[in-house]
């Protein structure tokens, strides 16, 4: 079985938009296993997300979604496989002339048949398992920054998707935001999910209920399984 | 013979310094260099208006494509393209329909300084005809679009760059071209066909009512309407069709590639609106004037 999400000694340069580069990274991340990468200070925004998305090329390297290198796949296929997957963005995450309801509900709205109120059912019941009243309304620039990420995880979790990347999920609101992540997070996980959580909270690294199978450090661009866990072999 | 020696040794000398080839390339170089500066400038400018010209058409033949293929008419793009019309023409009735009537005022106050005394009312309406259906119109609610839709939606695009909704967007799967770019420009075509056709009438219904009030002999509503729909021509139609919507396709296109194509700082945002305006213009201007040459000459 492939797995969910394979970097192959990829190197990707780093931008305006990214602290630093990724450079020579593998791992695999199969069904049903969570991967906890702790950041470097100061090196918070890291281009491991977007590749991992097929957002940005690795300029050495591959990185492949279910078996599928992204540089193989069509512009219409990259759209598709997107959809299946959910991701707390770092920083801002939001398109400003969407209201959030309609920002948390985007992907589903456009990619899938269900009915509008069947999407936000499923938002409303996010929205309320991540301590929001409801589905928000109103812009995101009228919004705090504990209830943006609050409605981050909601619309992560969106549509139950095959892969979930967390970056930063906790930022601001930690610990109460932990029980409903991680009940959501081992739901993920129990339906054969992969999970890439991203923090550079040392609390959160050493919080014992998050069981992952696999950690990670970064240190500069490099990164590196640190020893003690079960862990794939790099290829 | 001291003479020929002299010769000999001043072409020898002379000699010497042409067959220094990198001597010579120097002094030419330095001789040229205002010339080669000023070519480079004119060819540089040159090619990256060529560029500009090139991907206006590309984003023109992308959108397009786009609007053809069922598949990109999701329900979120429809609610863009809804919005999008919300913004771009409803918003725009009121500054089109006062432009229409003042028009209207001023057409007639020029009719009897110029033709009242000497002329009939018949020829009130091919004058409206010639000058509010096949130029003004089509010129005056693509000013307007430009003014308030084109610049705006530089603004935006460059701001979403600006921001990172770019990518927040394709992250979740949504394509660009589809979501921020194919709504906003057939909106703004859309837009302009309707705007049109309200400005005309607008006008036409200004230019009766103002008559009727200062006494110009306009005839009966029914008499003036014949007349003015009468001296509409099909290629009148035509001239008006494509003059109102091939503008504010370019404009639309433009300011996108402008929005999008921003730098990624704060700063280059009021850049990418005052170029996307600029340009639109340039494009308005140039496109009238060749459908003009292409139907009337």
């Amino acid at each position: 079985m492939h797995p969910v999400l394979e970097f192959r000694q990829a190197t990707v340069d780093g931008g305006h938009l990214y602290d630093t580069a990724i450079w020579q990274v593998s791992f695999r991340l199969q069904r049903s296993e969570l991967m906890l990468v702790q950041l470097e200070t100061g090196h918070r925004f890291l281009p491991l997300a977007d590749a991992a998305q097929g957002l940005i090329e690795p300029s050495h390297g591959s990185v492949s979604f279910l078996g599928e290198s992204w540089t193989s796949l069509d512009e219409d296929a990259r759209l598709s496989a997107r959809a299946r997957i959910g991701r707390v963005f770092d920083g801002a995450g939001w398109i400003g002339e969407l209201d959030m309801d309609d920002n948390i509900t985007l992907s589903q709205r456009h990619h899938t048949r269900r009915t509008d109120s069947a999407i936000r059912d499923e938002a409303s019941e996010l929205s309320r398992r991540f301590s929001l009243p409801g589905l928000p309304q109103g812009k995101p620039s009228g919004m705090n920054a504990a209830d943006l990420r609050r409605a981050a995880c909601a619309r992560a979790f969106m549509g139950q998707p095959e892969l979930l990347i967390l970056e930063r999920p906790t930022a601001g609101i930690y610990p109460e935001i932990m029980p409903a992540l991680m009940a959501s997070v081992r739901a993920a996980l129990a339906r054969g999910a992969a999970v890439l959580w991203t923090t550079d909270d040392w609390e959160v690294w050493n919080d014992p209920g998050i069981k992952a199978t696999n950690r990670y450090a970064m240190t500069g661009s490099q990164m590196s399984l640190l020893p003690g866990d079960q862990s794939c072999p790099s290829p | 013979m001291n003479s020929r020696l002299y010769c000999a040794f001043f072409v020898i000398a002379n000699s010497n310094f042409m067959i220094n080839g990198p001597a010579l390339i120097r002094l030419i170089a330095t001789r040229m260099r205002p010339a080669m500066d000023f070519s480079a400038f004119v060819g540089e400018g040159a090619r990256n208006q060529l560029d500009k010209v090139l991907q206006t058409a590309a984003i023109v033949a992308a959108v397009q494509m786009a609007m053809l293929r069922p598949s990109y008419w999701r329900r979120t793009v429809r609610q863009a393209f809804a919005r999008q019309m919300v913004l771009c023409g409803a918003h725009a009735v009121g500054i089109v329909g006062f432009l229409a009537i003042a028009l209207g005022v001023l057409l007639v106050v020029q009719y009897q300084v110029w033709l009242g005394s000497v002329f009939q009312s018949q020829l009130l309406g091919p004058l409206l005809v010639a000058v509010v259906v096949r130029e003004l119109a089509p010129i005056l609610v693509n000013l307007v679009l430009i003014a308030r839709s084109g610049s705006t939606i530089a603004t935006e695009l460059a701001l979403v760059h600006v921001a990172g909704e770019d990518r927040v967007a394709e992250g979740q799967g949504l394509d660009l071209v589809g979501y921020f770019v194919v709504p906003r420009v057939l909106a703004l075509t859309l837009s302009a066909l309707c705007l049109t056709l309200i400005f005309t009438a607008c006008a036409i219904l200004s230019v009766y009512v103002f008559g009727q009030w200062t006494d110009t002999k306009t005839g009966t509503f029914w008499d003036f309407s014949q007349e003015t729909l009468g001296a509409i021509t099909l290629v009148d139609v035509v001239s008006m069709l494509l003059k109102s919507t091939v503008p504010a396709m370019l404009t639309g296109c433009i300011s996108c590639a402008e929005g999008l194509g921003a730098g990624d700082r704060t700063a280059s945002i009021p850049r990418a609106s005052r170029i996307a305006v600029q340009r639109s213009v340039v494009a308005l201007f140039g496109v009238c004037t060749l459908i003009s040459i292409a139907t009337y000459s």
